[in-house]
């Protein structure tokens, strides 16, 4: 519970003839954490190649990701029993596809281009297209001006013949002039912002539009077939994808192995109760071509927590924050123990724990994934929540039974509880730091890093004891423990260690939030409920007003309450107490052959 | 009647004097915050995984304000 699973490290070596059948048992076995094989300078051992058979894997992986993914396939796949049968198949579904999603594409090319067609301006001047040609003595202009070209061409004393069309913002024009006054019409075009197009030859509306329609139609059975097909293929090519990253996976193996011309070597961590299900596995199938040899050096182990199902949701704590590393102990069950009690004294209140436990307890059966945790998570928090609702007598801010602490009305209490609850926890992270500093660095360096802080504290206890005069001890004992806890720190942990002198309490003192985020709670409560209150008294208007004020009033503090208290909560955890043990930065375990989502 | 006034005066700057607190000290958290939150959020940009270091060190300061309530309490108390 506290401790990782242990672990034991593996090399396996063998002849390179039986390094398929070795990959092919790790990776149904799922229980060995593979570490790359790294080259280095020395060393007679290079890095391995891939199998033959990757290259055309992972083209096939290509294609079949681009199927899936175009159709958004997911879900848990099947098992292929056939590998020949299923590659054939998958050859002929790939042609399909590929020949359905092509004619799409030229279809749609097809149309793009009959709509730019049916869009060009110069198809809207209504001229017989038999005058537009070559003349002896007569000039045509065929294009888009930006302004009307009627008016500018008046009383410039040339003989013009214009056909002009709005087209927009644009107007299309055909303009015929003598060939005398060319230029002339010419400068007057240009300052209208003349751009010359053809009137393209042989259009006609009715056509285009027929060809359009049919271009319309092949899309759409294209695409209606696309739709059926992947209906009906869509559990094979699932399945058929995660076979292929199976197998590819597996093919590329060798580029994290060492090998020599005719043997490998495979490096790596397994459980170490799974040692013996290892070894006669390997024996059984390859023999006496593969040995196998274990060392205790555990540096840089993967980390397998290893918690009871209860606490399983708490890892994911850790999932975000970081993994112990591999000598620390796994705080997820004390933070099992103390996330949902941080939680419910902040948001004490039975009806906002009732709400909570509704919707999570939902959640819990329907979301998947993160949220699926969280829910569970929350679920703890909001049992709690509805355990210090009767502490603090709190039902939707209203008190409905004698509290056995009243927020509202002996805050001081609750602060000096909360301080405590605080006192209590930097605590037991300093002896769970006490424990790790044995572990990693010896009984000396514990006593003196961590039991130091705890005698700090004593001192400081002893001297409070004799100034507010509740103990008449003097000063000099308490003077005398503090002294020599801060020479233990300072030898234990260096100058950091004095520095960090105040930190302890200001540590304490952050646990006050425990009341703050919890009083401004219940006071947003009560001030939700008088507004409430005062309304209902205004009548049947009021009344609803009152209902609407209560519904949205107490839905918005549970928001806020779920949002701040569980942030808080965790802060405590990760600043505070963590800072009193917690290094981290250990790698998770992912045994080779564990299929990753998606 | 004189009393009465510099009983109300009193209690009025007991007032001030909590407000100011926690008014200085919640002035102070955010502008830390804003401060840590904005290079949060650009590390966050580059690398998404950063989530969780970054959301505790933005809510570091958050400490500061409760200081500021616990002597905006403190005050209160003793002046009553």
């Amino acid at each position: 519970m506290f401790k990782t699973t242990p672990m034991a490290k593996i090399r396996i070596t063998g002849l390179k003839s039986s390094m398929k059948a070795t990959i092919d048992i790790l990776y149904a076995l799922k229980i060995m954490h593979l570490v790359d094989f790294s080259k280095n300078g020395t060393g007679f051992l290079d890095i391995g190649t891939p199998f033959m058979e990757a290259k055309e894997l992972s083209e096939s992986l290509v294609k079949i990701d681009s199927i899936v993914s175009f159709y958004g396939l997911r879900g848990k796949p099947k098992k292929i029993e056939n590998f020949y049968e299923a590659k054939k198949f998958f050859e002929k579904v790939f042609e399909e596809f590929s020949g359905a999603s092509a004619k799409i594409a030229s279809a749609k090319a097809r149309e793009a281009e009959l709509r730019q067609r049916l869009a060009d301006p110069m198809n809207k001047i209504k001229i017989d297209r038999k005058y537009l040609r070559e003349y002896d003595n007569i000039s045509v202009f065929t294009g888009i001006t930006k302004k009307q070209l009627g008016q500018a061409l008046q009383g410039h004393e040339i003989q013009f013949r214009l056909v002009e069309e709005k087209t927009g913002e644009n107007y299309a024009i055909v303009l015929f002039v003598q060939k005398k006054d060319t230029e002339k019409a010419r400068t007057i075009l240009l300052n209208s912002g003349f751009s010359e197009q053809a009137i393209p030859e042989g259009f006609s509306e009715e056509k285009i539009l027929e060809e359009l329609a049919a271009v319309e139609k092949e899309t759409l059975q294209a695409k209606e077939f696309l739709e059926k097909f992947g209906k009906k293929n869509s559990q094979f090519l699932l399945a058929y994808k995660f076979f292929l990253r199976e197998l590819n996976e597996k093919a590329e193996t060798p580029l994290r192995f060492g090998v020599s011309q005719s043997t490998f070597v495979a490096t790596g961590f397994v459980p170490k109760k799974t040692i013996k299900e290892l070894k006669n596995r390997l024996e059984s199938s390859v023999g006496e071509t593969v040995h196998i040899d274990f060392s205790d050096s555990l540096e840089n182990a993967p980390i397998k927590l290893n918690n009871p199902k209860i606490v399983k949701p708490f890892e994911l704590f850790l999932d975000l924050y970081t993994m112990p590393s591999y000598r620390e102990i796994d705080p997820s069950f004390l933070m099992a123990i103390t996330f949902p009690i941080f939680f419910g004294f902040m948001l004490g209140d039975v009806g906002y724990g009732i709400i909570m436990l509704a919707i999570f307890g939902f959640l819990a059966f329907k979301a998947k994934g993160q949220l699926k945790g969280f829910s569970r998570i929350l679920i703890w928090s909001a049992l709690s929540s509805v355990f210090f609702g009767f502490v603090f007598g709190e039902l939707f801010g209203a008190e409905f039974i004698e509290p056995l602490l009243n927020r509202v009305h002996e805050p001081t209490q609750v602060l000096g509880v909360a301080i405590a609850i605080g006192f209590v926890h930097i605590n037991i992270g300093l002896l769970v730091g006490f424990y790790n500093e044995l572990k990693n660095h010896g009984l000396k360096k514990a006593i003196l890093a961590k039991l130091g802080w705890i005698a700090f504290e004593s001192g400081i206890v002893l001297l409070a004891l004799d100034a507010l005069q509740i103990a008449q001890i003097g000063m000099i004992p308490g003077a005398i423990v503090v002294l020599v806890s801060i020479a233990m720190l300072y030898m234990g942990e260096g100058a950091r260690g004095l520095v960090e002198l105040p930190s302890i309490f200001s540590n304490m003192l952050s646990y006050s939030r425990l009341f703050a985020v919890g009083l401004s709670s219940v006071s947003i409560a009560l001030v939700v409920n008088q507004m409430a209150g005062s309304l209902w008294e205004a009548g049947i208007v009021g009344m609803i007003g009152a209902i609407v004020i209560l519904v949205i009033g107490h839905i918005l503090n549970t928001a806020l309450g779920l949002l701040g208290c569980s942030l808080h909560s965790l802060r405590l955890h990760y600043v505070e107490f963590f800072g009193k043990f917690f290094k981290g930065g250990g790698q998770k375990f992912v045994p080779f052959g564990q299929i990753k989502e998606n | 009647m004189v009393a009465d006034v510099a009983g109300a005066i009193n209690s009025g700057l007991i007032a001030i004097g909590a407000a100011i607190a926690i008014a200085g000290a919640a002035i102070a958290a955010a502008w830390a915050e804003k401060e840590i939150g904005t290079a949060a959020v650009g590390a966050m940009a580059e690398k998404p995984e950063l989530f969780v270091s970054g959301l505790i060190l933005t809510v570091i300061p958050e400490t500061i304000v409760i200081f500021g309530l616990v002597i905006a309490y403190l005050i209160v108390q003793i002046a009553a």
